[in-house]
């Protein structure tokens, strides 16, 4: 405790001396001693009114009737009478109505093109929740939040008249939308605030309407040091917000949080009487300004011992109503948006003497963006898996339609390209969709591919074996890539006159996904598709006996109405690109479980360890970037208007982060991918063969990534094939 | 890449897009939409076909919509074309 303005002449006619207080235990006696009581603002203001002839009158009778400015019986009576509605069941009755409000908030920052934590989130479910809770007419969040920080300056010291004048317009505003006591008697839901005070016994003068708004006016508090706190836990990076979705974490975390990210910087006291304060002697009409911040700082080994909530007879009332917003909020927004990030280029957070209020916390990771005119980037879960799932309101790009219309404009033949079209499925929709995708099934179904279970077994071990047990390989160039090709080549039917040449070029196929190729591009794939059906015609290869019969050959047997052999030929070479996602999955696979340590990497893959693939691998290490979907109508989703023919752009890497079941690593709906189980299948079996035999395998450099702009693939996975026990595994020997 | 070569850029896809719109190139400014004339992607598509045979440059139809406006539109032909 410190005086600052060294002002010790002693009375009459001495000026109040400024105590600053940065020590707890300091802070702890002022804010507990009957001695030092809150400003008296209410006369204050009256001889402002008198002297300037303003209407204060909102501003008296608030300073009369708010807990902030009241001191003595009154304050004891005014608590009394609010602490069942502030109190843990008290507060626990509005839980349902600040789910809710979190929900729609969530949907908001979700559909807000440029989302911003402050603006789409924390003040939305602060405005909504103090609102129903308080007893206000809702509508005008706008209107709430201009007049809450108008008249929440009161707090501030030595306030123009100007300022003073805002605050009584703010109030007034606030007064207008209180709901008259008793509107809300029909409701279901718990009584409001406002309804409960109207039948509270509250000292003379105080008025139930000036306490409700003065308790709406400090409650914003609450949404400030929600803003700082998201922001916080942030800029802790990822593992940090994803924690926060955890059951439990509000428990471990909340007090840290209140204590490291309180908007409260200063609090007031004046001394009413002369005593004294850790042996220092002080005036009546000294004043204490005691510094939250620095005394919050010191007490992080002690967390309960923070001042954000003050200490003594002014504790904040709304503490309990805060943990619970806290409890709700942070979880919720965490869980649903596990790749939010903030744009600290954007962050803007003001400052008065009394308190830090972040007015800006621009975000990503969200939801729903507009990247161009004509597209839409979506990295929310749920509106990503609606729009998956919604084959009314979307589709997959028509190319076919795309592509004819193209080559009728530009005279140039796309007959190639047209056919690969035609008979790709995830560009396809309707009866020919799903002709194909029933005859797919028929043989990369989940029922049918037990049967290739022994052919992809034999295929992993040989590769195994060819691996240097002790050396060095590639994992991509020596396992990955081969087994792709091993399994997919045989299990689609493509047998590649000239298999170094195939290979080659084949990877190309993945370009056909790209949106809007230009007619450059369009032809030159066209061109590697020519070659690729060349290199594979229809007849090549012998087919084995003890195998089932492949893809292809059960197309041309079966082929419906409207597949000539050429389009099945077109069909598995489609889904041959495809696959190429099979590869490059099994390589990040493989990159991160070299991240584990190698003692836990054969556990990890047990059977016992259920839904280690959807839960550790598909989420995170599935290589296709996107999934795109074509509005057939126009619409709205996520609250923002989209246009008939916009493409939503799916981001799975944001719709996926932090995901177990309900990933889309492998689509939804109607158009998951047709080769999901023989993906599932190759994992299952692929990953425990070759961690079982190389269980301390180490990366011996940096992998290097493939540039694709929709697919996240290695193209290299360089790897010692150790076969030395580890310390723990020479340990557990013994 | 000179001012009047800028123009001349300006004419040509001026006249392009006039002539997959319909819309009269002397409604065409530097602030007109291109999606709010009704320019879709086949005619981005084709476009950009002809920017890529007149100039010899490479140029993603994707670009017609990234760049909102005929005038934004522009200025990227013109730094593609400062870059060859």
């Amino acid at each position: 405790m410190r005086q600052t303005n060294e002002q010790s002449a002693p009375r009459p006619g001495r000026s109040p001396a400024l105590w600053r207080i940065d020590d707890g235990a300091a802070a702890s006696a002022v804010l507990r001693d009957r001695s030092w009581t809150v400003i008296d603002l209410g006369s204050h203001i009256a001889r402002l009114q008198a002297e300037t002839g303003e209407d204060f009158s909102l501003l008296i009778a608030i300073a009369r009737s708010s807990l902030i400015y009241q001191s003595g019986k009154d304050h004891l009576r005014t608590r009394r009478a609010i602490a069942k509605f502030f109190g843990i069941s008290g507060v626990e009755q509005w839980r349902g109505v600040i789910e809710e409000e979190v929900r729609r908030a969530m949907d908001r920052l979700a559909s807000s093109g440029a989302p911003d934590l402050v603006r789409d989130f924390v003040d939305p479910v602060f405005v909504a929740c103090i609102g129903r809770i308080a007893g206000l007419r809702a509508g005008d969040e706008r209107g709430v939040l201009d007049s809450i920080a108008a008249t929440r300056e009161l707090t501030e010291p030595l306030l123009p008249i100007r300022r003073l004048r805002a605050a009584q317009a703010g109030f007034q505003f606030l007064s207008d939308l209180l709901q008259p006591a008793g509107a809300f008697a029909f409701d279901d839901g718990p009584a409001p605030l406002r309804d409960v005070l109207a039948g509270s016994a509250l000292p003379d003068g105080v008025s139930a309407e000036a306490l409700t708004i003065s308790l709406i006016v400090a409650a914003h508090t609450a949404a400030e040091s929600l803003g700082l706190a998201l922001a916080g836990i942030l800029r802790r990076g990822s593992t940090a917000w994803r924690a926060a979705a955890d059951l439990g974490w509000s428990d471990l975390e909340l007090d840290s949080l209140f204590r490291e990210h309180s908007s409260t910087l200063m609090l007031y006291r004046v001394a009413d009487r002369d005593a004294q304060v850790m042996g220092c002697p002080v005036h009546s009409g000294d004043i204490a300004a005691i510094d939250v911040r620095s005394i919050n700082a010191a007490t992080a080994l002690q967390p309960q011992r923070q001042l954000s909530f003050g200490e003594g007879a002014h504790r904040c009332p709304g503490a309990e109503l805060a943990r619970l917003i806290y409890r709700i909020a942070v979880p919720a927004l965490a869980g649903r948006f596990p790749a939010l990030q903030l744009d600290e280029s954007g962050v803007r957070v003001e400052r008065t003497t009394m308190v830090r209020s972040p007015v800006a916390l621009p975000c990503t990771g969200t939801g729903l963006r507009r990247r161009s005119a004509k597209m839409w980037e979506i990295g929310d879960h749920d509106l990503a898996r609606r729009i998956a799932a919604d084959d009314t309101l979307f589709g997959p790009p028509d190319m076919t339609e795309h592509l004819r219309s193209l080559q009728a404009a530009s005279g140039k033949d796309l007959s190639v390209a047209i056919r690969i079209a035609r008979n790709a499925p995830f560009f396809l929709s309707g009866e020919r969709h799903q002709a194909i995708r029933l005859l797919t099934l028929d043989v990369l179904g989940n029922n049918r591919l037990p049967a290739w279970t022994p052919f992809i077994d034999e295929t992993v071990e040989q590769l195994l074996d060819a691996l240097p047990s002790g050396g060095q390989a590639d994992l991509i160039r020596d396992f990955c890539e081969p087994l792709f090709r091993a399994v997919t080549q045989r299990v689609l039917g493509l047998h590649p006159a000239d298999p170094a040449r195939f290979d080659a070029i084949a990877p190309k196929l993945q370009e056909l996904l790209e949106p809007l190729l230009s007619l450059r591009n369009i032809v030159r794939l066209q061109g590697v598709c020519t070659e690729l059906l060349d290199l594979t015609a229809v007849g090549q290869g012998q087919p084995r006996p003890d195998l089932p019969p492949s893809l292809l050959a059960k197309l041309i047997a079966q082929a419906p109405e409207g597949f000539d052999q050429d389009d099945c030929h077109a069909l598995a070479l489609v889904l041959y690109g495809a696959s190429f996602n099979i590869a490059y999955t099994l390589g990040n696979a493989l990159w991160r479980l070299a991240g584990i340590a190698p003692d836990r990497r054969v556990e990890f893959l047990e059977p016992s360890n259920a839904g280690w693939l959807d839960r550790d691998v598909l989420p995170n290490a599935a290589s296709p970037r996107f999934i795109y979907r074509t509005a057939r109508i126009d619409g709205e989703i996520g609250g923002v208007r989209f246009a008939s023919g916009d493409t939503m752009q799916l981001h799975l890497d944001q719709v996926n982060a932090g995901r177990g079941a309900g990933h889309l690593a492998l689509g939804h709906g109607l158009h998951r991918c047709l080769g999901a189980s023989l993906a599932r299948l190759l994992m299952r079996r692929a990953l425990p063969a070759f961690v079982g035999r190389f269980p301390n395998f180490t990366l011996t450099s940096k992998p290097s990534w493939i540039p694709n702009s929709q697919t996240r693939a290695l193209g290299s996975l360089a790897a010692n094939l150790t076969t030395a026990p580890t310390l723990v595994q020479l340990q557990k020997a013994l | 890449m000179s001012q009047v070569d800028i123009a001349e850029v300006s004419d040509f896809l001026a006249s392009e897009i006039s002539r997959r719109t319909g819309v009269p190139q002397s409604v065409l400014g530097p602030s007109t939409v291109l999606v709010d004339i009704g320019l879709q992607s086949l005619d981005a598509v084709m476009i950009c076909g002809e920017i890529e045979d007149k100039y010899a440059i490479e140029v993603e139809p994707t670009m017609m919509f990234e760049y909102r406006t005929f005038g934004e539109v522009l200025q990227a032909v013109g730094e593609l074309l400062a870059t060859v």
